[in-house]
């Protein structure tokens, strides 16, 4: 177990791991958002509420889910990094920022977007719309943070910790419309006593959540490479697949 | 089709969730292609033979 846990510190090992495994994954992707697209779009039946606008949760809510979900990823990374030292997850939590980034702003647009028909209003400064507006700037923040310092070992170790510290946020975000009175409906799916979607709505919407988490999945692995390269341009293991024609 | 379309008069909203959806999912993948190549070539360009390297 640890004997495999310590390959994943190996740059030159992950490297080839991503290599070989990032295309596959990009493919399984696009044929997830084919489906999810055709499920959600063509086959899922109309809500008798919102009638055709709700088709907006098969992009919204899975973009929403990325954006907390790679914001835990970039936290537990970065506590790995600043407990164990660990370069490689410094690199992920490097590699998941700007798409984490991409996901928090569609899932603000998106929802804004969605807002207007069903709320009468593109924005309201409630509970849920301010802390996803906050995650954004937790992310604009993180990447900022990382530039701005000249040296890229105190850099990430103060964007890690922002990152920590900025993980206090998510649960905000999620229990926001159970904490406070909001505009944004309440959980439909994690919910106690069950969800309240008919199942030929849910299927298209974890069709679609599948295909963000490996178009994320594939992004980071493939960003990851840039981080390594970047970082170990110099390094034996970096010349060797140059000369060996393996980047 | 047209109806399909127009999503009950909410079609306007609808599309443009997804197309901005789909902008913001092509443009970060093909910007992503562009910083594999770039970094790539930067290290071709500074993998010499005989030079010793960092370990």
């Amino acid at each position: 177990m640890f004997k495999w846990i310590h390959k994943f510190g190996s740059p030159p090992f992950v490297y080839g791991f991503s290599k070989a495994l990032s295309p596959w994954i990009g493919l399984a992707s696009l044929g997830l958002f084919a489906w999810g697209l055709y499920l959600g779009l063509v086959k899922a039946p109309p809500d008798y509420e919102q009638g055709e606008v709700y088709r907006i949760m098969y992009v919204h809510v899975p973009a929403a889910w990325m954006s907390m979900f790679v914001y835990v990823v970039m936290a537990i990374s970065s506590a790995v990094f600043i407990i164990w030292r660990m370069k490689l997850a410094d690199a992920v939590a490097e590699a998941s920022a700007f798409i984490g980034a991409s996901f928090t702003f569609l899932a603000l647009v998106t929802g804004s977007i969605w807002g207007r028909p069903t709320w009468g209003t593109w924005w309201e400064w409630d509970a849920r719309l301010t802390s996803e507006l906050v995650l954004l700037f937790l992310y604009l923040g993180y990447i900022a943070l990382r530039s701005a310092i000249e040296h890229p070992q105190s850099g990430a170790r103060a964007a890690a910790i922002l990152a920590i510290v900025g993980v206090v946020n998510i649960p905000i975000i999620h229990f926001s419309v159970e904490w406070w009175n909001s505009l944004h409906q309440p959980a439909s799916i994690t919910r106690a006593d069950g969800p309240t979607m008919h199942i030929s709505m849910i299927i298209p919407l974890f069709v679609m959540l599948g295909a963000f988490q490996l178009y994320y999945a594939h992004h980071l692995l493939v960003k990851l490479r840039v981080v390594m390269l970047e970082r170990d341009r110099r390094t034996k293991w970096v010349a060797e697949r140059v000369q060996n024609g393996k980047l | 089709m047209a109806e399909w379309l127009s999503m009950g008069g909410r079609g306007a909203f609808v599309w443009s969730a997804y197309g901005i959806t789909a902008f913001v999912l092509i443009v970060n993948w093909v910007w992503l292609k562009h910083q594999v190549r770039a970094a790539a070539t930067k290290s071709k360009r500074l993998a010499k033979p005989n030079k010793t390297y960092d370990t």
